[in-house]
């Protein structure tokens, strides 16, 4: 059995196209037009949504026939709170200047539809392993997107990658990209670039 | 046992330990964070010393840390000149916690410098509290009895807030004079420590 046929790739590789976060839930949309200006900035939130994920997921997984299904809600909130307040202190102590350009956006991931979604839609009915992957698989998802879209904006509005310059000298950079609403534009294109692809390949077809 | 009593039971478990957890994780990250160097090497700009080869080392030949029991956080007393004591202070902004580095002179009544250690307030309006040109009004600003925000300054010790951000600077003037009432204390008889 080759890797790409089992269960766990196909459950890992689930969120990466199939169903993107992005392009196909719409959900996380917030910060992924906020933190998308840098794209060791982006990195880090991928990462930060990365953990919260597939921790969240792998816990309640965990506990999913005890955790009582009228307050599910507040158990994946509170599990979700404790693990995102960790990965920020841990960054603020590692990385303090990230951390203070990310702002608040680290404090958010408690509230990223996409943590909360993947425990109700997931986790609740699978086995912790399968709901890390799952959880693996959608963030990355979402972190390959949002490196997408930073990699357009940095390097078309400021003129550099990761810090360093990538553009010829005296590129004019374009300034509208690094305003909030040049991420509207990106994630447009790259939205319609992907229902483009998903239509030629006659995917998505109920 | 009911399934209600067991709901419960099922909550207070969960919440006790994500409360343990979190405990744990704050009380390490304090500690690191008092011990921290980029905090050694503000405190030392701050006060406009030369930061030397070794920041550490030229912060414990400069300074004391004295810990009170009533106040957490420490106090940073110049070697020196022991009138020159530097408060970290923090108090609630109008979205998160502000931290205040405040280095104040007890001898003159005067403040040496503030620096902002962590805020999350409004870009382009209560963060602006970062900019140069806000905190340089602090230095040497006379303050014997505290602060205050003003739109007009007259009176000792008052200060520009930010327009615009009216309870960014409110808050400004507060975590000031807790750092201040708190650096007081720290001295002994004779306004010296």
């Amino acid at each position: 059995m080759s890797l790409t046929n089992t269960q766990a790739w196909k459950v890992f590789a689930e969120g990466l196209w199939k169903n993107n976060p992005i392009f196909i839930m719409v959900l996380g949309i917030c910060s992924s037009l906020a933190v998308t200006t840098f794209v060791k900035n982006a990195f880090v939130m991928y990462l930060g949504v990365a953990f919260a994920t597939v921790f969240t997921s792998a816990i309640v997984a965990a506990i999913r026939k005890r955790i009582p299904a009228t307050y599910r809600m507040l158990v994946f909130m509170m599990i979700t709170s404790t693990l995102v307040i960790v990965f920020d202190r841990l960054l603020k102590l590692t990385l303090p200047a990230v951390s203070k350009e990310m702002g608040p956006y680290v404090g958010l991931i408690i509230t990223n539809c996409i943590v909360m979604g993947r425990s109700e839609a997931f986790a609740m009915s699978n086995t912790p392993w399968l709901s890390a992957l799952d959880g693996l698989g959608v963030s990355t998802g979402y972190g390959l997107v949002l490196l997408a879209i930073a990699v357009l904006r940095e390097v078309f509005g400021m003129g550099t990658l990761l810090g360093t310059p990538v553009m010829p000298g005296g590129y004019q950079r374009c300034g509208l990209l690094i305003s909030a609403p040049g991420a509207f534009l990106c994630l447009t294109v790259l939205l319609f670039l992907a229902n483009f692809i998903r239509e030629a390949r006659g995917e998505g077809k109920k | 046992m009911t399934q209600t009593w067991r709901d419960l039971w099922f909550m207070l478990v969960l919440t006790t330990i994500c409360t343990i957890l979190l405990v744990v994780v704050e009380g390490i990250y304090q500690t690191r964070m008092a011990t921290d160097p980029s905090l050694m090497r503000r405190a030392l700009q701050l006060v406009g010393l030369p930061l030397g080869e070794d920041v550490r080392s030229t912060f414990e030949q400069t300074f004391t840390t004295v810990a009170r029991k009533e106040y957490p956080g420490s106090f940073f007393i110049g070697k020196q000149n022991p009138a020159m004591i530097i408060r970290q202070e923090e108090g609630a902004g109008l979205w998160g916690k502000i931290i205040l580095l405040v280095a104040y002179d007890l001898r003159r009544g005067a403040i040496l410098g503030i620096d902002v250690l962590e805020h999350s307030e409004t870009p382009g309006l209560g963060a602006r509290i970062e900019e140069e040109k806000f905190r340089a009004q602090f230095r040497g600003l006379i303050a014997r009895h505290g602060v205050r925000a003003a739109k007009i300054k007259f009176k000792e010790g008052e200060f520009d807030g930010v327009t615009g951000a009216t309870l960014t600077s409110k808050a400004v003037e507060e975590i000031i004079n807790a750092a201040i009432r708190k650096i007081k204390t720290v001295a002994g008889p004779g306004g010296t420590p």
